[in-house]
């Protein structure tokens, strides 16, 4: 009897003591699985967001009235899309994911924003000197766009202890660069309870 | 001397036991600091961050201790501006914390059998609250205004959540006018942090959110009111802080010394027929325990035989030399930085709330197995009888000791004291140093360097003295 109670100890203590294991599985999985992990922003709230605003922004009357008005479809410029939410949140993902369904689409271009035209411009300015006649790209023949898109992510945080909602709002807008109207906003609303246990095994 | 078969077994248990408890109940101890502490003395953080990193961390952290890990080398990169490493390393820290709410039974067991070192270190709210302001400041440092906002947002949150939990006086407080109000002194709770709220009132005003820089400072305000055993001091902030200047304003937090260490203070008492005899041991900076103090005195009825050993922790702090802290700009003194967060007299006053329930648990605990370790021995001089009975008794008094250790964690390089100071100073380019005083000896001049003071920016300079 004694002896079984102390390899029932022994085996305690060592339980206590933590054996942990460093096992690692990983699993291929779809993409476009949703996987909530953390609570935390997502690349499915990325993608929810973009998928929101690619058929919002195309589906708007601005764009039928632009085309209309000018016989041609618009450009569009990528601004700042400012991050004032409670977590570090890269806004690259859904951008580009708007960028391209928009740009495949046909509906619209795009023209590289400040941050990629730095490169391509230093390229350009290299292929005056560097380059052959033939092929080198012409200086000041870049197009202006029509529309600038800015945006920002804002979150509102309650929390107790143990529990807390985040509410993430995502608001695009498009700024037609000459008249500065805005002619067309988008808002993308996600919200999410996190809860966490007090005690483990 | 002749060995049964039974004896031998019950021997072997009581050297299991040892062993068991020596491995399981292994601390995290002062010494290997020694040599993290004189090169941080020396300015070379970054160098002491690289030395606990890699395949060193274990000499320094056990598994246990990776928030601490995190925590100490998240500060000591700040320091060294390595500002990129420092906010990894601070990021873990916080997951961890975050991970770590959810407390594990099977540690807590563990640790009302043996001590409070079996479990995860879990970081003390003002540790919590402080990582973010640091990774705040690295952002800031490298231009990133929307991530070091998104720090402020987060002590924002936290701050809510230790208000909601320790703060019914700021709740009557905010309800009700002012001269109506009765004002209690706090009870120790740390809740609210003056210089997280100043940070976070720096970034509003910043972005020209003159309303939200307005909250901070209301909360501010209230740290001082509500917390006075913390905030023993001036406020330094005052509504000039929401006054849009003329030219440029100058923001500068200053940060001195180290954050108190934990040390161990070990009671020995044994009982003799009719005595009680008490020893008391301090542990010195390379933890070596050091007598101080013994009594033995007569308590008629007391049977002998007893031994409990304590080990209860205590805060000793590291402090700052630091005194004054001068603002020079272009080589001419412009004024003195004000002390808005004594952070050490923060880790004093968090300790202080949690020692009651240490030293309760402690004794108890300690009680309960000198107790059983007693009837153990009486069984084990009827049974192996002799030598053998004796060499089981010092082997049970050396697995209790063994297992009773102080639990000592604490981060070790948060700054002791943080200054700040609001400078109005006309736009442009100015070269800006920080003098530190010491009882009007010059200790350290941190040179900050040219900075381009804009009208309307943060312009915001921040500065470390080890002194």
């Amino acid at each position: 009897m004694r002896a079984k109670l102390s390899l029932i100890i022994v085996a305690v203590v060592f339980i206590i003591a933590g054996c942990a294991t460093s096992g690692v599985s990983v699993e291929r999985t779809a993409a476009d699985t949703q996987t909530d992990l953390s609570g935390r922003w997502n690349d499915t709230d990325s993608r929810l967001v973009a998928e929101e605003m690619i058929r919002d922004m195309s589906s708007r009357p601005w764009l039928n009235n632009f085309s209309a008005a000018q016989g041609r479809r618009p450009v569009l410029i990528v601004g700042s899309i400012r991050n004032k939410s409670s977590e570090h949140i890269d806004t690259t993902p859904f951008v580009k994911d708007i960028e391209r369904e928009l740009i495949n689409s046909g509906q619209m271009t795009f023209v590289a924003n400040p941050e990629e035209r730095a490169g391509v411009r230093a390229e350009k300015e290299d292929q005056q000197f560097e380059a052959s006649q033939e092929t080198i790209k012409r200086l000041g023949e870049e197009t202006g766009a029509d529309f600038m898109l800015i945006g920002s992510i804002t979150s509102q945080v309650d929390a107790i202890e143990g529990k807390r909602a985040t509410l993430y709002q995502v608001d695009m807008e498009l700024i037609n660069i000459e008249s500065m109207e805005k002619v067309w906003i988008g808002t993308k609303k996600i919200k999410k309870l996190v809860e966490q246990s007090k005690v483990r095994w | 001397m002749v060995v049964s078969g039974h004896s031998r077994k019950v021997l072997f248990r009581a050297f299991l036991l040892v062993s068991l408890l020596v491995v399981v109940s292994c601390t995290t101890r002062n010494e290997p600091f020694v040599e993290i502490d004189n090169a941080v003395s020396q300015g070379n953080y970054a160098q002491a961050a690289r030395t606990m990193s890699g395949e060193e961390r274990s000499a320094y952290y056990r598994d246990k201790d990776k928030v601490l890990y995190y925590l100490d080398v998240g500060m000591l990169y700040h320091y060294g501006g390595e500002y990129e490493l420092s906010t990894q390393h601070l990021n873990e820290a916080e997951l961890l914390i975050e991970q770590y709410f959810t407390k594990s039974i099977s540690q807590a067991a563990g640790s009302l059998l043996l001590n409070d070192n079996v479990m995860d270190y879990a970081g003390e709210d003002y540790e919590d609250i402080y990582l973010n302001v640091f990774k705040s400041l690295n952002f800031l440092s490298r231009g990133d205004f929307d991530a070091g906002f998104v720090e402020v947002r987060r002590v924002n949150t936290k701050l809510n959540l230790l208000e909601d939990k320790y703060s019914s006086l700021a709740a009557g407080y905010n309800s009700a006018d002012d001269a109506a109000v009765e004002l209690k002194a706090g009870d120790n709770r740390f809740y609210n942090s003056a210089l997280a709220r100043y940070v976070s009132l720096l970034l509003y005003r910043g972005e020209g959110d003159y309303d939200g820089a307005r909250i901070d400072y209301n909360k501010i305000v209230e740290a001082f009111l509500l917390q006075p055993d913390i905030y023993d001091f001036e406020p330094p902030v005052d509504e000039s802080a929401l006054r849009r200047p003329e030219g440029a304003r100058l923001s500068v937090l200053a940060f001195a010394g180290r954050s108190p260490v934990k040390k161990a203070k070990t009671l020995t008492i044994a009982t003799g027929s009719n005595t009680v005899s008490i020893l008391t041991m301090d542990e010195d900076d390379a933890g070596q325990l050091i007598p101080t103090g013994y009594n033995s005195f007569f308590w008629p009825g007391v049977e002998g035989g007893y031994r409990f050993k304590f080990q209860l922790p205590y805060l000793e702090p590291q402090g700052s030399a630091v005194d004054t802290i001068r603002l020079v700009v272009d080589a001419q003194p412009v004024g003195q930085l004000k002390m808005i967060e004594n952070m050490e007299r923060i880790a004093e006053a968090t300790f202080q709330v949690k020692y009651p329930i240490i030293f309760m648990k402690t004794v108890t605990r300690t009680i309960v197995k000198g107790i059983l370790a007693q009837v153990g021995k009486k069984q084990l001089q009827e049974q192996a009888g002799g030598g053998w009975g004796l060499l089981g008794s010092i082997v049970a008094d050396i697995a209790i000791e063994a297992s009773e250790k102080a639990d000592l964690r604490t981060s070790r390089y948060f700054p002791a004291h943080a200054y700040m100071g609001e400078f109005d100073i006309p736009e442009g380019e100015h070269f800006v140093e920080l003098e530190y005083y010491s009882g009007g000896s010059l200790l350290q001049v941190d040179e900050l360097g040219i900075l381009n003071l804009t009208k309307g920016g943060l312009n915001l300079a921040t500065s470390y003295s080890n002194k």
